[in-house]
């Protein structure tokens, strides 16, 4: 069991690049459709978003920055952050390769 | 009575997915049209607003006998239409008495056989004295309150957010069935009050991070999950409290106690927009089952929307927002007894 739990601390997305995931189990795989309601390729917003400011921090309260990326400790061990932000839309053909994802 | 549980099979083969009326897209699109369908479905019908009017009706003729210049007015879920078919209707009877007249209302409503004998009760000694009663006729669930003014104005606070985030009662909806079919839906059973969840909701669309939240296009189903990533994952109830007032922000719970006088806030402090200090989650003592429970549904749609879940399908019976919500048999044949009494002719 913990070296599985070993193996799980490890994994690194390459999608997100964000640890505790694997890229197959990627979030963003499904919120890149957060402005997509019908079956498509995701669509992408108007302008890069930066994101909410002010930004609130969900872990330590503050002002200032988004929690995923607070360096504060967690209510508890061993949960890891997930990106808000989409790093990258699939396109037609990475979605046709996954099935019909 | 007509509570969820965990009977949702049935033998005659109900699903327990009544808003299913289609086969939906795969993944993220398809939870997105269900939500969007379970919304359809739950909504209140316009026969079971006339029941409930007519249940009002029935309560404010008692009442306006004994105190003709008394004034009734209906709060709650009722009166901002974000209810279930089972929720109660919240009444306060505001009037000019020196102790608040619960037992001579009570009587009458018996003696008017308004409620039956067992199911009506006076709570005295709460915080807020009620009487609670279930009406004889429909069943509904009514609590009576006086002199109170503090649910009339919430009840407009709720109704401008749900202007302001169109999306909300999408969320609201199939969160309140979610926490109901769990027992996760009142203070008193270990869950949190419906005003809680709702404040926990707008603080979440307020400090989203992404600013396209109102936008029209918006999937429900990639918020609903991020709502269960936010309170049953990320939130650390321990360090930080929710503030709605002035556009909303985090604050921390060690300063709230500094600066009220050493009142120690709730594990799931939210401060009340309309009354700053009073803390709405207080005395929410199972918001710890409410966080666990979140996280549950978290794992589960994250998990049946991802490419991983695409090796079982199932399309004829799948339904994804079916993996954590069920509505009873019992609760859907209820709604047929109302529109069979109630509903207009042509339906
Ligand atoms: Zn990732
Ligand atoms: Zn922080």
């Amino acid at each position: 069991n913990s070296c599985r739990d070993r193996a799980h601390w490890h994994q690194r997305c390459e999608r997100c690049f964000m640890t505790g995931h694997s890229t197959n189990a990627c979030p963003e795989i499904w919120r890149q459709y957060h402005i997509t309601t019908e079956t498509r390729t995701p669509l992408k917003p108007k302008g890069k978003d930066r994101g909410r400011t002010p930004a609130y921090c969900y872990n330590c309260s503050r002002r200032g920055h988004f929690g995923h990326v607070c360096t504060r400790k967690r209510m508890f061990n061993g949960t890891y952050p997930s990106t808000p932000f989409i790093n990258y839309y699939d396109t037609k053909k990475e979605i046709k390769s996954r099935g019909k994802w | 009575l007509f509570n969820s549980g965990s009977n949702t099979g049935g033998c005659d083969g109900y699903s327990g997915t009544p808003w299913k009326v289609r086969n939906y897209s795969e993944g993220i699109i398809g939870l997105h049209e269900e939500v969007s369908d379970f919304f359809e479905y739950i909504s209140p019908r316009p026969e079971e607003e006339k029941m409930r009017l007519e249940v009002v009706d029935r309560i404010k003729g008692v009442i306006h006998d004994l105190w003709p210049s008394a004034e009734v007015q209906v709060f709650g879920s009722f009166s901002t239409g974000l209810y279930l078919p089972t929720s109660d209707i919240d009444l306060v009877v505001f009037g000019k008495w020196e102790t608040l007249p619960l037992w001579t209302l009570e009587e009458a409503l018996r003696k008017r056989n308004v409620a039956d004998e067992n199911s009506i009760k006076v709570l005295d000694k709460a915080t807020v004295p009620i009487i609670k009663l279930t009406d004889s006729f429909t069943e509904v669930k009514v609590d009576i309150s006086f002199n109170v003014k503090s649910g009339v104005k919430a009840a407009r606070l709720i109704k401008e957010f749900k202007e302001k985030y169109p999306v909300l009662p999408y969320l609201v909806l199939v969160l309140k069935q979610f926490l109901l079919q769990r027992d996760l839906n009142e203070v008193f059973t270990g869950g949190i009050g419906s005003y809680s969840l709702f404040l926990m909701a707008v603080s979440f669309l307020q400090l989203h991070y992404r600013d396209d939240v109102c936008s029209p296009n918006i999937n429900f189903g990639v918020l609903l999950i991020e709502f269960f990533e936010l309170y049953g994952r990320h939130f650390n109830y321990l360090k930080t409290g929710i503030r709605i007032a002035d556009g909303g922000c985090y604050v921390a719970k060690d300063e709230v106690q500094k600066s009220m006088d050493s009142y120690r806030p709730s594990m799931l402090y939210i401060e009340d927009p309309l009354q700053p200090d009073n803390d709405v989650g207080r005395s929410s003592y199972g918001a710890m089952q409410v966080k666990q429970a979140f996280d549950y549904a978290y794992v589960v749609l994250s998990h049946a929307v991802s490419p991983i879940a695409k090796y079982y399908p199932n399309n004829e019976t799948e339904s994804i927002l079916g993996r954590i919500i069920r509505v009873t048999q019992e609760v859907d044949d209820y709604r047929e007894w109302i529109r069979k009494n109630w509903g207009s002719p042509s339906q």
